[in-house]
C-alpha cells in the first residue's frame, strides 16, 4: 500500500482525478477498480498489481494536471480553531497545499481575489435520500443493496447543494425500509457516480419506523437479520476461516487476497469490497445477499443509520446498538426530542429533523406549544448536526437552506462557531471522514466556500463552490439564479 | 430640556452597562411574573434601538406606554409619573399579517353558492386557535382574517387583533369583500357527475368565475333583477359598486390578476389583489392602472392555498424588490411574515422598505394606518422586542406587546 503514499499528479481526467489524488478511505474505491484490473491480469499477487496500478497512474497524471489555485485576500474560518481576519488559501492538486496570511503563491497559479469575503469548509450533509431516485426498496430487508446505482449525478439536489455551498453529502436509503442498504458518500460535483465518491459504503441504513405491521414485528424482524449476521460471524471464526471482512459466501474466489489484514480497518473494508465484487463478478449468478455488510455492521466497522421515528425508536436504538455492539448515527424524527435526555448520556452526535421548529398542541390539555429542537438538545447537552428540508418539502425560506438552519440555531442559543462546526467538521466527524474534509488544514481536500459576507448574515451567498479545488459553481454564471432575483416578463 | 436629559441618559448608560443589563434581566423577570397586572399601568421601554418605520430609527430610545397606546416616542422622556421599566435591544412595532386564515376551523367557504358576500368570517372564529398563538409568537399584533376562496364572492374579510380580551380584539368587522376571481371557486364544481349533484353548477372555468362576478355585479347595477338575489346580498354588492367596502381580490396569475382589473374598471371599484404570485409579469400595466398588492408568494407556506398550487405558478424571488422599484402599493402577508421581511432583502428589498412591507405598508393597505403598522404617538401599543437587527435570522423575538400588554415569546432563551 505505501506505494500510495508517494506524492501523485492529480490527473484532470474526471474519471481519474480523484483516484489519482486521495488519500486513506478513498483508496477502497480505487482497490475496487485495481481489483476488477487484477481480475482481468488473473491472479497475479498484490503487490505487482499495486505496481501496475502506479503505472498506470504514472502515465494518466500528466493529463491536463490542474495547476494550483490560490484564494487571496479573505477571511477564512477554518474551522479548525482559527480565524484568520486576511489570509491565502493556496490549493494544489485537489488540496490544501497551503494557509495562512502570508503565503507564496506560486506564479502559474490562478488567483481569484477574495477580498472582503469569507472562505470556510464546503458544507457536509449528513443525511439525505434527494440525490438519489426512489430511495425506498419495497422489499424490506435489503442490505446488499447500495445508493451507488440509484445516486443522480445531475438531480436538482445536487446543483442545489453547489448553490448552497454543501460540498459533501451522505447518500442515504430512504426513511421507509427495514434495512434499505448502503449509503454512500459522495462529493456534490461530477457527471459519473464514481467520479464523486468519497466513500463507498459509507454505512447500513435502519428504518424503526413500521411500514407494514407493528414495532414488535419490525423489531423482531431486524434482530432476526442481526442474529443471522452474529451467528454467520461466529461460524466464521470456529471454522478459523477467512478474515474479518472475508465472506464465505463468496467461495468462488478464495485465492488469499485478504492476506493484508492487520492494515487496520480501511484495510479490512477494502477486503470486504473486493470479495464484494467479486462475488458480483464470479458469474455464479449469486446475488450477494448483503451477509457480508450485515457482519462488518454488527462487528461495528461499518457504520448503521438508525433512523428513529419516535422517542420510543431513540431507547429502543440504543438498545440495539449495545445488544449488537453496533456504530450508530441516529437519523431522528421530530417527536425523538423527548428523548433528549437519554441521547444526552450516550453523547452521540444525532442528525435533527429538518423542521427545526414546529408547534404542538397537547391531546389532553389543548396548550399549544412551540418545540424548539436545537434548544432542546442544545439544552440537553446533545451534539447535533442538520439535515435540510428535501425535494418534496423544498420552501423559499427556512429550512431548505443548511445555513439557515444554522442561524436558527443561533437563535436559540448555539455559539456562532458551534453552528458553523454543524455545518462542516461535525458532520465529517460523525460520517468518519474529517481526515479529508470538514475544515481548512494543510492535506485536506480543497472543498471550500467563498460566501460574499459572514455566514449567517441574511444578505449572504455563496459565490464560489470548490470541489476538490475546481470551482464548481460560480455565482455570476448562474442563470437560474439570476432568473429567480430579476423576475420580468419573458 | 429634551436635550439635557439624553445627556443625563448617555451618562448614566456608559457609567454602568453591566448594571443595566442585569436590571433588564430583573425586569424581564417581573415583566414575566406580572404581565397580566400592566394593562392599566404605564410600561417605559428603554431600547437600544427603535425602529419606528415612519419616522427613521431612534438609537437609543424610549417609548412610554400608557392605556394601551404610545404615549411618547423619543430619545428620552422625563417621567412624571412612575412607570415600569423594560430594557430591551430592539423595538419594532407589530407585525400586520394582510392575508390569513387563523381561527376558521372546519372549513370556511360555503359551498352552496357562489354569491355569498353577506357572509363574515368573524362569525366563525375560534378565538383560542393555535394559529393566533403561533402568529403572536412570530411577532404578529393584527391579522385580516379572509374567507376560503371556493365561492366567487366568498364574504367579509374581518381585521382582528391576535391577542387580548375578544371584544377587545376585532378592529373592523366588515374590513373588505373577498373576491375570487382566480380558479379556486372552480375547484368542487364539475359538469361531469350526476345531474342532481350540487356540484353540477357554475362555476367550472375561469370564464365562469368571471361571469359570476359580471352577472352578480350587473344585475345590482340594473336596479330590478331577472334572476332572485337575495336582499341582502343586493345591498352589499350595491354597496360594493358604490365603493363603500374595498375590495380584495384574490388573484394569482397575470391574467387573473386583469381580469380583476378589468372588472373594477367596468364596475366602478378598485380593488385589492391578493396573492398576485405573477404579478412581474405584468408590472408596467399593473403599475399605469394603479394596482396595489398583497404579495403572498414569498413562502411556499402563503395561506390560504400554497404558492404552487393547481395553477402551478412559478417561482420568483425578488418580485417584492420589483414592486417596489415600480413604485407600487404593495406588503408582504402569509405565514412567517418577519421571515418573508428577511428573504425580501436577500432576494433584493431595501432592509427599511422591508420592514415596512410587513407592518406600516400592511396597514395602509388595510385603512387602519391611523390605528396600527409604526411606534407613533396616539397609535396602539403593538410592538415587537427582539434581540438584534430585526431582518437577521439570528434575531430571536423577546416578546411581543398587544394593545400596551406584553406577551413572552418561545424565542427568549
Amino acid at each position: 500500500m505505501s506505494v500510495f503514499q508517494l506524492p501523485v499528479r492529480a490527473a484532470r481526467a474526471h474519471s481519474l482525478r480523484r483516484r489519482c489524488s486521495s488519500p486513506a478511505d478513498r483508496r477502497k474505491a480505487d482497490l475496487r477498480d485495481l481489483v476488477q484490473a487484477k481480475k482481468r491480469i488473473s491472479r497475479m499477487p498484490s503487490s505487482a498489481v499495486a505496481l501496475a496500478a502506479l503505472c498506470w497512474i504514472g502515465l494518466c497524471g500528466p493529463l491536463g494536471a490542474a495547476g494550483p489555485l490560490a484564494i487571496q485576500g479573505a477571511k477564512i474560518i477554518t474551522n479548525s480553531g482559527q480565524i484568520l481576519e486576511e489570509g491565502t488559501v493556496l490549493i494544489r492538486d485537489g488540496k490544501i497545499a497551503a494557509l495562512g496570511s502570508h503565503v507564496d503563491v506560486p506564479g502559474e497559479a490562478k488567483v481569484i481575489n477574495a477580498a472582503g469575503k469569507v472562505v470556510m469548509p464546503g458544507f457536509v450533509d449528513a443525511h439525505n435520500s434527494a440525490g438519489m431516485s426512489q430511495p425506498n426498496e419495497r422489499n424490506e430487508v435489503v442490505p446488499f443493496l447500495s445508493v451507488i446505482d440509484s445516486i443522480d449525478p445531475v438531480a436538482s439536489y445536487f446543483e442545489e447543494c453547489r448553490r448552497n455551498g454543501i460540498t459533501t453529502a451522505a447518500v442515504v436509503p430512504g426513511n421507509s425500509t427495514l434495512i434499505g442498504g448502503q449509503a454512500a458518500i459522495v462529493k456534490t460535483a461530477g457527471q459519473y457516480v464514481n467520479d464523486m465518491i468519497l466513500r463507498r459504503e459509507a454505512g447500513l441504513k435502519l428504518s424503526l419506523r413500521p411500514t407494514s405491521g407493528s414495532r414488535m414485528s419490525q423489531m423482531a424482524r431486524l434482530r432476526k437479520e442481526l442474529d443471522k449476521a452474529k451467528t454467520a460471524l461466529e461460524k466464521d471464526e470456529e471454522s478459523g476461516s477467512g478474515t474479518d471482512g472475508e465472506d464465505d459466501d463468496n467461495d468462488s474466489d478464495k485465492d488469499g487476497e485478504s492476506d493484508g489484514d492487520g492494515d487496520g480497518s480501511d484495510q479490512k473494508s477494502d477486503d470486504a469490497d473486493q470479495s464484494k465484487s467479486d462475488a458480483g463478478e464470479s458469474g455464479t449468478g449469486v446475488a450477494d445477499d448483503g451477509l457480508d455488510a450485515m457482519k462488518q455492521a454488527v462487528q461495528g466497522k461499518l457504520p448503521v443509520y438508525i433512523y428513529c421515528q419516535t422517542a420510543m425508536d431513540v431507547s429502543a436504538a440504543l438498545k440495539l446498538v449495545d445488544d449488537y455492539g453496533l456504530k450508530p448515527i441516529l437519523v431522528l424524527g421530530q417527536e425523538c426530542h423527548k428523548a433528549a435526555k437519554l441521547l444526552a448520556e450516550r453523547g452521540e452526535t444525532v442528525i435533527l429533523d429538518p423542521t427545526l421548529v414546529y408547534w404542538k398542541t397537547d391531546p389532553r390539555t389543548r396548550k399549544d406549544r412551540k418545540i424548539i429542537l436545537p434548544k432542546i438538545y442544545g439544552d440537553a447537552g446533545v451534539p447535533y448536526v442538520f439535515q435540510t428540508a428535501d425535494s418534496a418539502s423544498r420552501t423559499t425560506l427556512g429550512s431548505s437552506y443548511f445555513w439557515f438552519q444554522a442561524a436558527t440555531a443561533v437563535k436559540y442559543g448555539m455559539s456562532q462557531a458551534d453552528a458553523l462546526a454543524a455545518l462542516t467538521l461535525g458532520p465529517a466527524q460523525l460520517l468518519g471522514v474529517d481526515s479529508m474534509i470538514g475544515s481548512i488544514e494543510v492535506g485536506k481536500d480543497a472543498d471550500l466556500v467563498i460566501l460574499t459576507g459572514e455566514p449567517l448574515d441574511i444578505s449572504t451567498w455563496v459565490e464560489y463552490t470548490i470541489v476538490d479545488g475546481e470551482v464548481v459553481y460560480d455565482r455570476s454564471q448562474d442563470e437560474k439564479l439570476d432568473r429567480l432575483l430579476s423576475p420580468t416578463a419573458e | 430640556m429634551v436635550s439635557a436629559s439624553i445627556t443625563r441618559m448617555n451618562s448614566r448608560r456608559g457609567g454602568c452597562g453591566l448594571a443595566i443589563r442585569t436590571a433588564s434581566l430583573v425586569a424581564l423577570t417581573l415583566m414575566a411574573s406580572s404581565a397580566g397586572a400592566q394593562d392599566n399601568g404605564r410600561t417605559l421601554i428603554r431600547a437600544k434601538h427603535i425602529y419606528t418605520v415612519d419616522g427613521g430609527t431612534i438609537s437609543p430610545g424610549e417609548v412610554l406606554v400608557k392605556d394601551g397606546k404610545i404615549g411618547f416616542v423619543g430619545e428620552a422622556i422625563e417621567l412624571g409619573l412612575p412607570a415600569k421599566v423594560v430594557e430591551v435591544d430592539t423595538l419594532i412595532p407589530g407585525l400586520v399579517n394582510a392575508m390569513s386564515s387563523a381561527g376558521l376551523s372546519g372549513g370556511s367557504a360555503e359551498l352552496s353558492r357562489e354569491v355569498t358576500p353577506e357572509f363574515n368570517t368573524l362569525s366563525a372564529i375560534d378565538w383560542y386557535s393555535r394559529e393566533f398563538a403561533e402568529a403572536l409568537d412570530e411577532g404578529v399584533t393584527t391579522l385580516q382574517v379572509l374567507p376560503a376562496t371556493e365561492s366567487v364572492f366568498s364574504g367579509f374579510a374581518c381585521l382582528v387583533k391576535t391577542a387580548g380580551a375578544v371584544d377587545a380584539r376585532v378592529l373592523n368587522a366588515e374590513n373588505g369583500i373577498v373576491l375570487a376571481v382566480s380558479s379556486d371557486p372552480t375547484s368542487r364544481n364539475r359538469s361531469r357527475s350526476r345531474p342532481d349533484s350540487i356540484y353540477v353548477r357554475q362555476p367550472t372555468n375561469r370564464m365562469g368565475v368571471v361571469w359570476i362576478v359580471r352577472n352578480a355585479l350587473h344585475q345590482v347595477s340594473q336596479g330590478d333583477s331577472v334572476l332572485a338575489v337575495d336582499p341582502k346580498t343586493k345591498s352589499i354588492l350595491s354597496d360594493l359598486v358604490a365603493g363603500k367596502h374595498p375590495v380584495l381580490s384574490v388573484s394569482r396569475t397575470d391574467f387573473d390578476i386583469r381580469s380583476a382589473l378589468d372588472l373594477g374598471d367596468d364596475f366602478g371599484f378598485k380593488p385589492i389583489i391578493y396573492g398576485g404570485d405573477e404579478v412581474y409579469r405584468m408590472l408596467d400595466e399593473f403599475q399605469q392602472r394603479g394596482g396595489q398588492i398583497v404579495f403572498t408568494a414569498l413562502t411556499t407556506a402563503a395561506s390560504p392555498r400554497g404558492l404552487r398550487g393547481r395553477e402551478g405558478t412559478e417561482l420568483r424571488w425578488n418580485v417584492p424588490g420589483k414592486l417596489h422599484e415600480m413604485g407600487i402599493d404593495f406588503c408582504l402577508a402569509g405565514r412567517s411574515l418577519l421571515d418573508q421581511a428577511r428573504f425580501a432583502v436577500r432576494f433584493g428589498l431595501a432592509p427599511d422598505v422591508a420592514l415596512s412591507a410587513v407592518t406600516h405598508a400592511p396597514a395602509k393597505l388595510l385603512r387602519m394606518d391611523d390605528r396600527i403598522g409604526s411606534i407613533t404617538v396616539g397609535k396602539d401599543a403593538d410592538l415587537v422586542a427582539l434581540s438584534g437587527d430585526p431582518l437577521q435570522p439570528t434575531a430571536a423575538i423577546r416578546w411581543t406587546m398587544v394593545s400596551g400588554k406584553i406577551y413572552g415569546n418561545s424565542e427568549s432563551k
